[in-house]
């Protein structure tokens, strides 16, 4: 009898512990949302127009409300650290952040987002090595903290090969002999640095002479500081908003002497390209950015074990002389509308 | 191992009669939960699907009305701009160019612009007026498709327009309405292609905004071909991160289909765009089902685990109830077995008093029976002991007598008084009122006075000794069990020695715990080995002499009245002599403990110690 008894209550017990998990399940579609923040620098810029598309496309179908940060410019680790430190206090789940520009970012975002999952874009961090102003400068050498790292980081990154888009601006200029003019962003990022790189290396094996490499600084007119510049034959430009700057400025007669190249990220820059203004471009596909950072970024919400994974995306290489708006394009040009 | 398996099967697998009801009840319970739950959640999935369905449907309808209102529109705008301006007006006209642009303005919410082409593909006329790219425009499937069936109005599908620079630096998606049209142009009759560029966002917008607010399900758009004209995941599309099955899809007419896509199951509703051929679809997701379900299902779940668990309890009452009279009848029964005496259960169903009635008659039944049966077997015994009796009392007349009688014929008068004097007391000993039972003082008595008669008969040619604890006198003895000893000791021992021979038989007794022990010992001939292995057992075997009652006698007289440990053991060495030893329980002789030894109360030895 007695184990008639055990019998019976063992069987009432697991199916209340059974009701009770349905009954919890019932109501587990009222669990909000996880929240993810995206730090992006002037996210109200139409560079990111498709890079949102995509992290809405993505938060859409994995079920992740969305929070894109209204931020101005963000120039300096500080920037970036009080942004992602107001996130937190909104109780974020995750974030998904493009590293600010500097040594110590690396250092401030894995203090600040320890514990909670984040995942890179766009850009990876920069490690201290920097061409300025044309002249390498071995920031680890001057800084020892930053020499810690110096070394490759192990964070995921998701966003295009830089080297890559670097070396394939400088084979779309040719082997010919030309002068070349560089303009690139001021900002110690690691995506500058590796455009640099690929593009040099490129150069470097052809007969082609670089000129003079310019960093923009914040503010300044670029058409202007390009003037006062020798002529070149061919103008690379590294920074996307100073490439529409200069195309608008060539399209009005003031740079038609120059072959521009240039990487660009909105649908201005294939206006330009298509207008026969720019004569080399390429375009990150920032749509793919965008929506494989929130699936890494759901994975990992949903599976605590989750490893985030780092991706290469896409580029489109676009060229004048062989630029058509064929059908392929103008699917590409879906993201960018 | 099979064998070991049934075995166990049979032998340890077994249930009280509550849990095979409880287990069949449950069983019952489960299995009708069970197929009541699926059916019920079977049929609200049905009917959740079907209003999903039907909810798609019904706004793929509207949005089918929809897009043919604005596409009427478009070719109202196209028929406006054919009949009544390029048809009506010479292009070189003022009042051309004036409606021309009147019509652009009025519709320039969904028209990107208006441009008739000659048919040599020079631009005649455009609004807004733009600079014209350098586009072979004769190359364009638009311009194509308006000379190849001049009669109808050509809808593209969605693209790039990229005829005119506006300084916008963007890139309009359109979609172009063309067709063959005739141009008055002064005096010569000439054709041309009319286009109007629909601006996508027209058709984009109607969808998009249905997409917007329906969870999971989604709306696209296509061509007859499949061409994809709207989808709210194209982009995704492009780039390999989503795939869609447009091109089976658009052979399919107007309707709702169940179709596998990747595996997984979806509901598609098909509406046809008029004229164009374009279809729009409804995309209802396994996903979508499966979620709206979900919640249900977990309230089916949730109502089955406490319907079940009410059942459980309530089960187990039942069978409690039920079960009840036949567990009390069932321990009435185990204490009754255990030798209790209660009283058989009687109670719950008619059925269970029935059984408590029978049950308690069996066993009255089978006590009755049982005492019959031990009064029978008493009575059995104790005429087997009364046989056993009466087969000595003639023989030891018959010796006795025959020794007075030789007596007196040699006229040994006082021999003969002795010996009948003797006798007399022998037989008051045997007589013993006719109790079996006797004192071992009566006994030896009687064994005294048949040694004395004997010994006169054997003019005492040996001799005898009696070496008795006077301690045991007072004991219970079956009666007449050593004189058939001291017999077989004269016979066979002693009787035929010479008096040089110095025959002797000693009879020693003595208690030795709680039994007590008579020997009966000569030195005459002894007996051989086949003789002694068969004394106890085997009456046949053993060589009779006198009154033919050998120790077997003796030997089970004492068994039976004290039980099997007890009887007589033999020891002989051929030419030694012969000892036999008489076993019994040291029992008091009184008048009760007599009685009950009688009565074969004392079975088996086994309430001896108690009554000591």
């Amino acid at each position: 009898m007695k184990k008639n008894k055990i019998t019976f209550l063992v069987l009432e017990t697991i199916l209340l512990v059974l009701a009770l998990f349905f009954v919890l399940k019932i109501f587990d579609k009222n669990v909000p949302e996880k929240r993810v923040a995206v730090i992006l620098s002037e996210s109200g810029d139409n560079r990111w127009d498709s890079l949102i598309k995509g992290l809405k496309q993505a938060a859409d179908i994995n079920d992740l409300h969305m929070i894109i940060c209204n931020t101005d410019e963000i120039d300096s680790t500080e920037t970036e650290k009080e942004i992602i430190k107001e996130q937190k206090n909104n109780d974020i789940d995750a974030f998904i952040i493009c590293p600010a520009p500097g040594a110590d970012t690396e250092k401030m975002i894995k203090k600040q987002c320890s514990g909670i999952p984040y995942v890179l874009i766009m850009d990876e961090f920069y490690n201290g090595t920097q061409l300025i102003n044309g002249k390498s400068s071995d920031r680890s050498s001057q800084n020892g903290a930053a020499s810690k790292n110096a070394q490759k980081s192990l964070d995921a990154v998701i966003g295009p090969d830089y080297y890559k888009i670097g070396a394939t601006l400088g084979k779309q200029i040719g082997k010919k002999k030309k002068t070349v003019g560089i303009v690139a962003d001021w900002r110690e990022s690691a995506a500058n640095r590796q455009m640099l790189k690929g593009l040099k290396d490129v150069l470097k094996d052809t007969e082609n002479e670089i000129s003079w490499c310019y960093y923009r600084q914040k503010g300044q007119d670029i058409c202007e500081s390009v003037a006062q510049k020798s002529d070149v034959d061919a103008l690379v430009v590294l920074d996307p908003k100073a490439l529409e700057e200069l195309g608008e400025k060539s399209e009005q007669g003031t740079y038609r002497e120059a072959e521009i190249y240039g990487i660009g990220s909105s649908e201005k820059a294939i206006v330009l390209l298509d207008d026969g203004v720019i004569n080399g471009l390429i375009i990150p596909d920032t749509y793919s950015v965008g929506y494989k950072s929130v699936e890494e970024i759901a994975q990992k919400l949903n599976r605590r074990f989750y490893r985030i994974k780092g991706q290469e995306t896409d580029i489109k290489i676009l060229s004048k002389p062989i630029f058509s708006l064929d059908d392929n394009m103008e699917r590409f040009m879906y993201s960018y509308e | 191992m099979k064998n070991r398996l049934r075995k166990f099967s049979k032998e340890n697998i077994t249930f009280n009669i509550q849990s095979i009801i409880m287990s069949v009840l449950m069983a019952i319970t489960v299995v009708t939960i069970v197929v009541m739950g699926f059916l019920l959640y079977h049929r609200f999935k049905l009917a959740i699907d079907r209003m999903t369905v039907a909810n798609t449907e019904s706004n793929v309808e509207s949005m089918v009305d929809r897009v043919n209102a604005d596409l009427l529109d478009m070719r109202q705008i196209f028929n406006a701009a054919n009949y009544n301006i390029v048809q009506e007006f010479d292009i070189s006209s003022r009042e051309f160019t004036e409606q021309f642009s009147l019509l652009y303005e009025t519709n320039s919410d969904k028209v990107q612009s208006v441009a008739l082409y000659g048919s040599d593909g020079k631009l005649i006329s455009s609004e807004p007026v733009s600079a014209e790219k350098k586009i072979d425009v004769i190359r364009q499937d638009w311009y194509r498709n308006a000379e190849d069936a001049i009669e109808n109005i050509h809808f593209s599908v969605p693209h790039i327009q990229n005829l005119f620079a506006d300084g916008s630096y963007r890139f309009h998606r359109v979609v172009s309405l063309s067709r063959y049209v005739d141009v008055n142009d002064g005096d010569k009759p000439r054709s041309g292609v009319l286009l109007v560029d629909m601006k996508y966002s027209v058709i984009e917008d109607v969808l998009k905004q249905i997409n917007d607010s329906s969870e999971g399900i989604y709306y696209y758009l296509i061509s007859r071909d499949g061409e994809i004209i709207y989808h709210p995941r194209r982009a995704e599309m492009d780039r390999g991160l989503f795939n869609e099955k447009s091109v089976g899809t658009a052979k399919y007419e107007d309707g709702t289909y169940s179709i596998n896509a990747d595996g997984h199951r979806e509901s598609i509703v098909v509406g046809s765009i008029a004229y164009t051929g374009w279809k729009l679809v409804g995309v209802v997701p396994e996903s979508v089902q499966t979620a709206s379900i979900n919640r249900f299902r977990y309230y089916v779940f949730t109502t089955i685990t406490i319907l079940l668990m009410m059942l459980l309890y309530g089960n187990r009452l039942v069978s409690r109830k039920i079960s009840k009279p036949i567990r009390q009848l069932e321990e009435s029964v185990k204490d009754h077995e255990a030798g209790g005496k209660p009283d058989i259960y009687i109670g719950g169903s008619t059925e269970i008093r029935h059984l408590g009635y029978s049950v308690q008659k069996s066993y009255e039944q089978i006590e009755t029976m049982m005492e019959e049966i031990i009064r029978q077997q008493n009575e059995r015994r104790k005429s087997e002991l009364d046989a056993l009796q009466s087969q000595i009392n003639p023989h030891f007349l018959y010796n006795t007598l025959e020794s007075i009688t030789w007596m007196i014929e040699a006229n040994k008068n006082e021999g003969a008084v002795v010996m009948i004097s003797e006798l007399a007391k022998l037989l008051r000993v045997s007589l013993s009122r006719g109790k079996t039972i006797i004192s071992i003082k009566d006994e030896l008595q009687h064994s005294r006075s048949y040694m004395n008669i004997q010994l006169v008969r054997y003019k005492e040619r040996f001799k005898m000794e009696f070496q008795i604890d006077e301690e045991i006198e007072k004991y219970c003895i079956v009666k007449l069990v050593i004189q058939p000893i001291l017999e077989n000791a004269i016979y066979y021992g002693v009787g035929n020695m010479d008096e040089d021979d110095d025959g002797k038989i000693i009879v020693r007794g003595e208690k030795k715990g709680d039994d007590i022990y008579i020997s009966i010992e000569d030195n005459g001939m002894g007996m051989r080995e086949e003789v002694l292995e068969n004394i106890l057992i085997n009456n046949n075997k053993v060589p009779k002499h006198g009154s033919g009652v050998g120790v077997i006698n003796v030997h089970s007289r004492i068994k039976l009245m004290f039980g099997e440990q007890y009887g007589l053991e033999v020891y002989s060495e051929p030419d030694e002599g012969t000892k036999v030893v008489i076993h019994i329980p040291a029992i008091l002789h009184t008048p009760e403990n007599a009685e009950m030894l009688e009565m074969q109360k004392y079975t088996q030895g086994r309430d001896l110690d108690e009554k000591k």
